[in-house]
């Protein structure tokens, strides 16, 4: 009962977040694309430890006619605003030289429209909302996907053993679904937070005032790899002011001798704000970036192979089921995990009715009950996982236990598996073995199993049983 | 032709047009405050004494649908079709996009027509933060004597503005 509601669980999740994740996933795909690319722009800079921050002022001013400020890039590009040959602009430069190498411009109008579809589907706030709620569902779906994975796999060390699978994209979605559970509940995670960190309390993210540390600061002892941004003192005034913003501090000193004026922390909301951008972007980490490709790459493959291999199933499963209402005197009961199993039975109904004219009556394992027409039951089930019944067979035992009836049922039992399973075909096996020791049940014809949903077979069994249900 | 009209129209066709207006170059240092939340949408406009928008010196915010955040600002652009005319927005001087964020700052250049620079105008610095209050005076300063000598203090998202003047 349990693994079929978390698939339809998944199932639903999937179904209502697909579109959005798909267009998230999309534009995820280009903007990680151009993460990664910025890594290995000629404006990024390598070894920025082995100069200091002083160092690459002075060799700036000494290029600029007036520099206002100084910051760096995720991707390790130093920004320079001032005035360059009588242009008033920025310009990334060289932090050994301190030489300008091109003006910063602005992103594309494409790329803006990429980030804008992506954070907020062009819908603004209310798009911003349905991002961040579709983030939840991904966090969400990859859980519930996780624990399907692992039930199906038989536990958490079952993961490495090769699996046995027929279908190529249930498979692969199995399988991508266990390497990339983690990739993908990171980057939901960021997005939720990224989407949700505007409804923080504003307590929880200011930055907050702290005792003076040092008196002083000297700018030469301040590495690069802290610096996000520099403003220097604007205008002649010589009571100016240096803003030094760092990645977890701001501070404010004089010019001149380095007096402190105010010093300030970030908060840890603040401090996950930027780490969340950071794992959810990639900017300025190749590898990351890169991770990020794969992983949107991983999530549009799982809405496709998803849609494929539920086609089949859960909208079979989603069906209104079918209930043994009618008292016909034989019983099809089936046990199916996906849905094939079902497909089967129904096949074996309907020709059942154009050969022989007779209605059976059909139902699922979990709902079996006597009842005084019932003369013959005719049992279809596969097998789940390490031996186990598919979910809605799994009561079938407990059931039986509480059975009675005064007279004598007729059964045959029709296994269906995959002999790449250890355990081919068990449960079918079991229920053969439970009902032979039955008092009150009697085989009309031997267990029979089908290996791989054999066409063949099935025929066989189909013209089996016809005949003896003739008599 | 009557040499007289010739003469007389020739005389205007030379030294009648209108000069072009000269304008004030200056910086603007523009701090804001630590306020939390997405970079703010700025302009920068010459209004009169009815509020009315004489000529948008800057912009900043480079998706131009978020201006709607800015209601004065964005009435105006709706009332005159300038919305829509993509003629109007590479004449602010600076739609440089990125906008800047709490506790930022960021030096602007500023030309302001020197025909407009009377004590009757404004200048006005119109603030807007997604999914926060709205400021359409955050600052907002007569255009008079030493308009640009002094330093001034946000009412909003701006915690003070400071100018130089170009040489």
């Amino acid at each position: 009962m349990l693994v079929g509601t978390q698939r339809a669980i998944h199932f639903l999740l999937a179904i209502s977040s697909a579109l959005f994740l798909f267009l998230a996933s999309i534009t995820g795909a280009y903007l990680g694309g151009v993460a990664f690319y910025n890594r290995f722009k000629s404006t990024s800079f390598n070894e920025l430890e082995t100069v200091s921050l002083e160092e690459t002022i002075s060799n700036v001013k000494a290029h600029f006619t007036e520099t206002y400020g100084i910051k760096k890039t995720p991707s390790d590009q130093i920004i320079v605003q001032g005035v360059y040959q009588d242009e008033f602009d920025d310009f990334y430069v060289n932090p050994f030289s301190g030489k300008p190498i091109e003006k910063v411009k602005n992103p594309s109008a494409f790329y803006d429209a990429v980030l804008a579809l992506h954070r907020s589907l062009f819908l603004k706030k209310t798009g911003r909302f349905i991002v961040g709620f579709v983030s939840l569902l991904l966090v969400l779906l990859a859980f519930t996907g996780f624990l399907l994975v692992l039930k199906r796999r038989g536990g958490f060390f079952s993961l490495f053993k090769p699996i046995t699978e027929n279908n190529r994209h249930r498979k692969a979605h199995i399988i991508l679904g266990q390497w990339m559970f983690l990739p993908v509940v990171l980057l939901g995670l960021t997005g939720v937070y990224l989407s949700a960190e505007r409804f923080i309390a504003p307590s929880l993210l200011d930055d907050k005032s702290t005792a003076f540390v040092r008196q002083k600061i000297d700018l030469s002892s301040v590495p690069h790899s802290e610096l996000v941004q520099l403003d220097f003192p604007f205008g002649d005034d010589p009571t100016g002011e240096f803003r030094l913003k760092e990645k977890q501090r701001t501070v404010v000193f004089q010019q001149g001798d380095g007096t402190l004026v105010s010093f300030k922390t970030s908060r840890l909301a603040m401090r996950l704000k930027a780490f969340s951008f950071f794992l959810h972007t990639g900017q300025g980490n190749a590898g990351i970036a890169f991770l990020l490709v794969i992983t949107v790459l991983a999530i549009v493959y799982f809405i496709f192979s998803g849609l494929k291999v539920a086609s089949k199933t859960n909208w079979l499963l989603l069906k209104p089921k079918w209930s043994a209402k009618k008292k016909q005197p034989i019983l099809l009961l089936y046990g199916s995990e996906t849905g094939t199993t079902l497909g089967f039975a129904k096949r074996f109904k309907k020709r059942v009715k154009s050969e022989l004219g007779i209605s059976l009556a059909i139902a699922r394992l979990n709902d079996f009950k006597s009842y005084p027409e019932l003369q013959k039951t005719i049992i279809l089930t596969s097998t789940y996982g390490e031996g186990e019944p598919p979910y809605n067979a799994r009561l079938f035992f407990e059931k039986m236990a509480i059975f009675e009836s005064n007279h004598t049922i007729e059964f045959s039992v029709l296994g269906l598996g995959s002999k790449s399973y250890p355990k081919f075909c068990q449960f079918a096996k079991d229920i053969q073995f439970a009902l032979d020791a039955h008092p009150q049940f009697k085989e009309i014809a031997p267990l029979y199993l089908i290996n791989n949903q054999s066409e063949k077979a099935f025929e066989d069994w189909m013209q089996r049983l016809i005949a003896l249900l003739k008599e | 032709m009557n040499p007289f009209l010739f003469f007389s129209l020739l005389y205007f066709s030379l030294f009648s047009t209108e000069i072009p207006a000269e304008d004030l170059k200056v910086k603007c240092m523009m701090q804001m405050i630590e306020y939390r939340g997405e970079g703010a949408y700025v302009n920068v406009s010459v209004v009169d004494q009815e509020g009315r928008y004489l000529k948008t010196i800057y912009v900043m915010g480079n998706d131009k649908s978020w201006f709607s955040e800015m209601p004065s600002f964005w009435k105006h652009l709706r009332a005159n079709d300038l919305y829509t005319d993509e003629a109007f927005y590479p004449l602010i001087d600076g739609i440089t996009g990125a906008t800047i964020s709490g506790g930022e700052r960021r030096i602007l250049r500023l030309s302001i027509p020197k025909n407009l620079i009377k004590a009757t105008h404004a200048l006005r610095f119109e603030t807007a933060v997604e999914d926060k209050t709205y400021y359409q005076d955050d600052i907002q300063f007569s255009l008079g004597e030493a308009a640009f000598s002094q330093r001034y203090q946000g009412q909003g998202y701006i915690k003070s503005i400071q100018f130089s003047k170009e040489n």
